[in-house]
């Protein structure tokens, strides 16, 4: 079983580099936000490969979905730059931005293989493990507050975060995020009504 | 697969990203460039959360609260956040293009040198 999840990671993960590397490489700009939807459909392989279903979804909804189409749409109102008279890119600046992003590669890669992160499954006793995984129930301890311990019986099968963590997500975003969502509803309002501003015909042309 | 090569991809999408950025002069794909590494923090964000956990988790917790299972979940909601604050973005900023291009008749970044002293 872990071998497999091993297999399909890499298979996403190189799926996701190289559509990657063909959008900064491939001259037709419409190729390259086909090959974008291709990543992103890569990277939300990769969420659910790391048990982050609502965030997969939502990363199919919002970017393969949306972004893709909107910017297929902006290559299609400004569709003659694409061939033409595409200037080249200096030498100088290739060179250099593939010099910083290996750096970039070599230095965080470096941090990640280096840092000695703390291992969840080591972290975890049973108690608490067994609660984020959904075999839990609720009970009121002495001072009245409702706290979670693991059940005995082990049919039960409540919404663990690990296990099924959308349920979870919901009650986050509706308690302690609810300012920052409405604000993000606030800033989202704001960048629909600019981008009509930016784009609309002038009436007095 | 484990958080380590989770980080090392991650890395690497970005750096992508990076490369894009600094070297296409199309400002479309200027703004794709943008996007992969605003994905390339997403899953650095979502493998943070997968494979390590909060503090008020770790050891032996005198009890568990729903408060603290939630915490295990800060990842997602960073992940979703930005996924958001992307749209808008690229919602934005791809208006820009095209209320460039009808002015200039160009995508090109690099003949945008108007305020150039």
């Amino acid at each position: 079983m872990n071998g497999t999840i091993d297999v399909v990671f890499w298979i996403m993960s190189a799926g996701a580099i190289g559509a990657a590397l063909l959008v900064v490489t491939v001259k037709d700009v419409f190729r390259a936000a086909l090959a974008l939807a291709g990543s992103f459909l890569a990277v939300a392989g990769i969420f659910f490969l790391l048990q982050a279903e609502f965030v997969a979804v939502a990363q199919i909804l919002v970017y393969v979905g949306a972004i893709s189409i909107i910017v297929a749409f902006a290559i299609l109102l400004t569709r003659d730059m694409g061939q033409g008279n595409q200037t080249q890119s200096s030498r100088f600046l290739v060179v250099g931005g593939g010099v910083v992003a290996a750096l970039f590669v070599l230095v965080a890669g470096f941090v990640a293989y280096d840092t000695a992160w703390s291992d969840r499954d080591a972290a975890l006793n049973d108690n608490t493990m067994a609660v984020l995984n959904g075999q839990y129930e609720e009970v009121t301890d002495a001072s009245g507050e409702i706290i979670l311990i693991a059940s005995t019986d082990t049919d039960v099968a409540m919404n663990g975060v690990f296990s099924d963590s959308t349920g979870w997500l919901g009650g986050l975003l509706v308690r302690d995020y609810v300012l920052a969502l409405q604000v993000l509803g606030v800033l989202l309002l704001a960048s629909i009504i600019g981008s009509i501003a930016l784009v609309r015909e002038q009436a007095t042309k | 697969m484990n958080l380590e090569n989770v980080l090392l991809v991650s890395a690497i999408i970005f750096a992508i990203g990076l490369y894009g950025a600094m070297t296409r002069r199309n400002a479309i794909i200027l703004l794709m460039s943008i996007e992969l590494m605003f994905n390339a923090v997403n899953i650095a964000a979502v493998g943070f959360s997968r494979y390590t956990v909060p503090t008020a988790l770790a050891g032996d917790p005198v009890s568990v609260t729903t408060d603290m299972v939630q915490s295990a979940l800060s990842g997602h909601i960073f992940a979703l956040f930005i996924i958001a604050a992307a749209a808008a973005e690229v919602a934005l900023g791809l208006a820009l293009v095209i209320a460039i291009y009808r002015q200039r008749e160009t995508a090109d970044v690099s003949e945008l040198d108007t305020l150039r002293g």
